[in-house]
């Protein structure tokens, strides 16, 4: 019976494949897993290194990419879901896909899947990146997911160790209830601020209610927090990012120190996000006995995740494609364009189909404000580009500098025609709004199809 | 110049669904007609004085902290309840609306009370109503259709001092059952559709600052026309979106 679910499921991801139904990312798991439940868990269980467990808001694409670009390097066989498809259907079809000396698994997986994939795929490692508002029609709110993060922990054997980013309070607190743990943090630096921004949402001190402090904020409520009413404060991180230098839109440098060793890193994707990409991989890597120079390697030689930093030429212009779907994800993207001094030519594709969220009010939380006065031409496309203009519009952005192109088809021609006067692209695309700009481009020959990645 | 005075009840605790987008449209349209207009945030703790706003604004938050804002706003209601009786003009939405009615019963049986400045009372049902919001709205005889989206637990029924706000052409409403969506009673509005609603509904934003100036001037503004046009395309992509043919 196994072999002949494994048989068909494998023959779906190849018709479906064929017949340009899609990359077959999920497909076939999805089959499989009608006709054979446990084989989730069966197939996990033949990886004689583990599985290594990604989660969080944002990040985890490109840090299961980070982790799997230094285990490479250590010529360790990995299988891992890199096309980002991270729900049960997603990982059985990357499961599917195993060679024979594959002998580690590492996923991404949907924040609000982890709770029930934990039991299936039994992971050596649980890696606890970030939680943000994201998609409130789906994953309903952020307390809700912590609550179920929470109850997950507490029902994980000793032997699994977690690793946690002890800047996101929520996180910090659920990582300590657990005795088998290592954090991961930022130190303060010049690229942090004092003032939590509008859409912070872990404030709260997850133990006694009160108002948390912050001495410092990095990316949302992410930052060096403590309750002074009962105490509760981030723990001390095993792994710290320190001597952090943002070198505009092309990468950054910083090190890692742990215990009594320092590692200076180099990573070629823009931003402090990826600083806490980096610093979760290291402490990956490193917890699973990596040689430093491996994922040193491993690090500075990544390319970037489809979407994320992803940089495509299309008629004969460099575009920059930074994936953006929540708040704290636009705002970081955002923060990131302001480290260039370079006046932007700025597009948002905004979509609201399923995998975006149905719901498009999160717009009114990201502060795309900070970067008015760095706008060359902002162009608005997608689904929903009317609501957007009227984000802008409402902001007082002026609507003669404003381009509205609703379908991807036009965005492009739009693009084509005004190539002349770009100078530095910058493409915000919903998930959706990515994969059409992606299909577009890859019509017209300008990038290849993204089940090619890898 | 007129100042028109917006009083933003807990704008840290209710907020997830950009929120402050309902603000930012409330000052434009007022600022492109030459009124000028302030906005005072008012958080927990801290005193709510009815004779200095001509307009409140609620919006929706999680669940734990629309609880810390109800027990709050019990130090609050009687004040509230004094600016709505003198025309103050209410816009209170998402969890707002179960805060200015009666009270709210939850999955548990407890009971959380409301403001009282809304004839209607919530329960909790077993599933979240989610979704596209379309309806035909009626504010001093006029008609309008309004869009929006919606997500709550609570089940409201209105009683016989409230009206609704519309009747729904898709999506739940009030409760999913009776077709109603919304309230209106004098001039408080409590509406399910959350976040930034305002921005695609120009009707409705200019409804509530004719009231609001009334309330400041004690005279009916004739408030000169602004150019819809971006407002109305996005209304029409949302309705359509919403599957609803017109």
């Amino acid at each position: 019976m196994r072999h002949i679910a494994l048989f068909i499921a494998k023959a779906a991801g190849t018709i479906s494949r064929i017949l340009r139904r899609g990359g077959g990312t999920s497909l076939p798991g999805m089959i499989l897993m009608k006709m054979r439940p446990t084989m989730l868990r069966e197939m996990a269980q033949d990886l004689e290194d583990g599985v290594i467990v990604i989660s969080a808001t944002n990040g985890k694409t490109t840090t299961a990419r980070m982790v799997a670009n230094a285990i490479q390097e250590s010529e360790t066989s990995y299988v891992a879901n890199t096309s980002g498809a991270n729900l049960a259907s997603g990982i059985a079809t990357a499961l599917l896909a195993k060679k024979p000396e594959d002998r580690l698994g590492i996923f991404e997986v949907d924040e609000a899947a982890l709770p029930t994939l934990i039991p299936e795929l039994q992971p050596s490692v649980i890696v606890l990146m970030n939680l943000f508002r994201d998609q409130l029609d789906r994953y309903g709110e952020l307390e809700s997911t912590i609550q179920k993060w929470k109850d997950m922990i507490q029902s994980l054997p000793e032997t699994t160790k977690l690793i946690v980013n002890a800047d996101d309070p929520a996180l910090g607190f659920l990582g300590s209830q657990h005795s088998n743990v290592e954090f991961f943090g930022i130190e303060q630096n010049q690229y942090g601020s004092v003032i939590l921004p509008h859409a912070a949402d872990s404030i709260h001190c997850q133990k006694c209610d009160s108002a948390l402090q912050f001495q410092q904020t990095t990316i949302g409520h992410l930052g060096h927090w403590s309750c002074q009413n009962c105490g509760e404060q981030r723990p001390q991180p095993t792994f710290t990012g320190t001597n952090i230098n943002l070198n505009e839109l092309n990468g950054s440098e910083f090190s890692v120190v742990s215990k009594s060793n320092s590692i200076d890193l180099e990573v070629p994707l823009a931003g402090l996000h990826n600083v806490y990409n980096a610093l979760a991989a290291f402490s990956i890597c490193s917890a699973s006995g990596i040689k430093s120079s491996n994922i040193q390697k491993g690090l500075s030689t990544l390319s970037a995740a489809f979407g994320r930093n992803e940089i495509i030429t299309y008629a004969g212009t460099e575009m920059m494609l930074l994936l953006a779907k929540n708040p704290a994800g636009a705002n970081q993207n955002l923060q990131t364009l302001l480290l260039t001094e370079e006046k932007i030519d700025l597009v948002i594709s905004l979509n609201d189909r399923t995998a975006d969220g149905k719901d498009i009010s999160w717009i009114w939380d990201v502060d795309y404000d900070m970067i008015f006065d760095r706008i060359a031409t902002l162009t608005i496309s997608g689904d929903r580009a009317y609501d957007l203009a009227l984000r802008f519009y409402y902001s007082d952005f002026p609507t003669s500098n404003m381009h509205i192109v609703p379908s991807v088809e036009g965005l492009l021609n739009h693009l084509k025609d005004s190539c002349e006067s770009l100078q530095r692209v910058v493409i915000l695309p919903t998930y959706t709004a990515m994969l059409d700009l992606r299909s577009q481009l890859n019509k017209v020959g300008a990038t290849h199809s993204f089940w090619e990645e890898q | 110049m007129t100042e028109i005075r917006i009083c933003h009840l807990y704008p840290k605790e209710m907020n997830i669904y950009g929120d402050r987008g309902n603000i930012a449209v409330l000052q434009k349209r007022l600022e492109r007609r030459g009124y000028s207009s302030s906005v005072t945030p008012i958080g927990a703790g801290e005193d709510f004085n009815p004779s200095i706003f001509d307009l409140c604004y609620l919006g929706g938050g999680q669940d734990r902290d629309q609880i810390i804002v109800a027990h709050d706003l019990q130090k609050k209601s009687a004040a509230l309840r004094s600016g709505a009786e003198d025309g103050m003009v209410f816009l209170w939405v998402c969890g707002g609306i179960q805060l200015a009615g009666e009270g709210y019963t939850d999955s548990d049986g407890r009971r959380i009370p409301g403001v009282g400045i809304l004839d209607l009372d919530t329960s909790a049902g077993n599933r979240r109503l989610i979704g596209d919001l379309v309806l035909n709205a009626e504010l001093d005889g006029e008609t309008s259709t309004l869009v929006g989206y919606e997500n709550h637990a609570g089940r409201t029924f209105l009683g016989p001092d409230a009206t609704p706000l519309g009747s729904v052409l898709k999506g739940y409403g009030n409760n999913g059952a009776d077709q109603t969506e919304g309230a209106v009673q004098e001039r408080v509005i409590g509406t399910y559709m959350h976040g930034p609603i305002l921005p695609k509904n120009p009707w409705l934003a200019d409804k509530l600052l004719t009231w609001a100036i009334e309330h400041n001037t004690g005279g009916i503004p004739a408030l000169s026309p602004l150019d819809d046009s971006l407002e109305n395309l996005a209304q029409q992509v949302a309705i359509s979106r919403a599957g609803v043919k017109r």
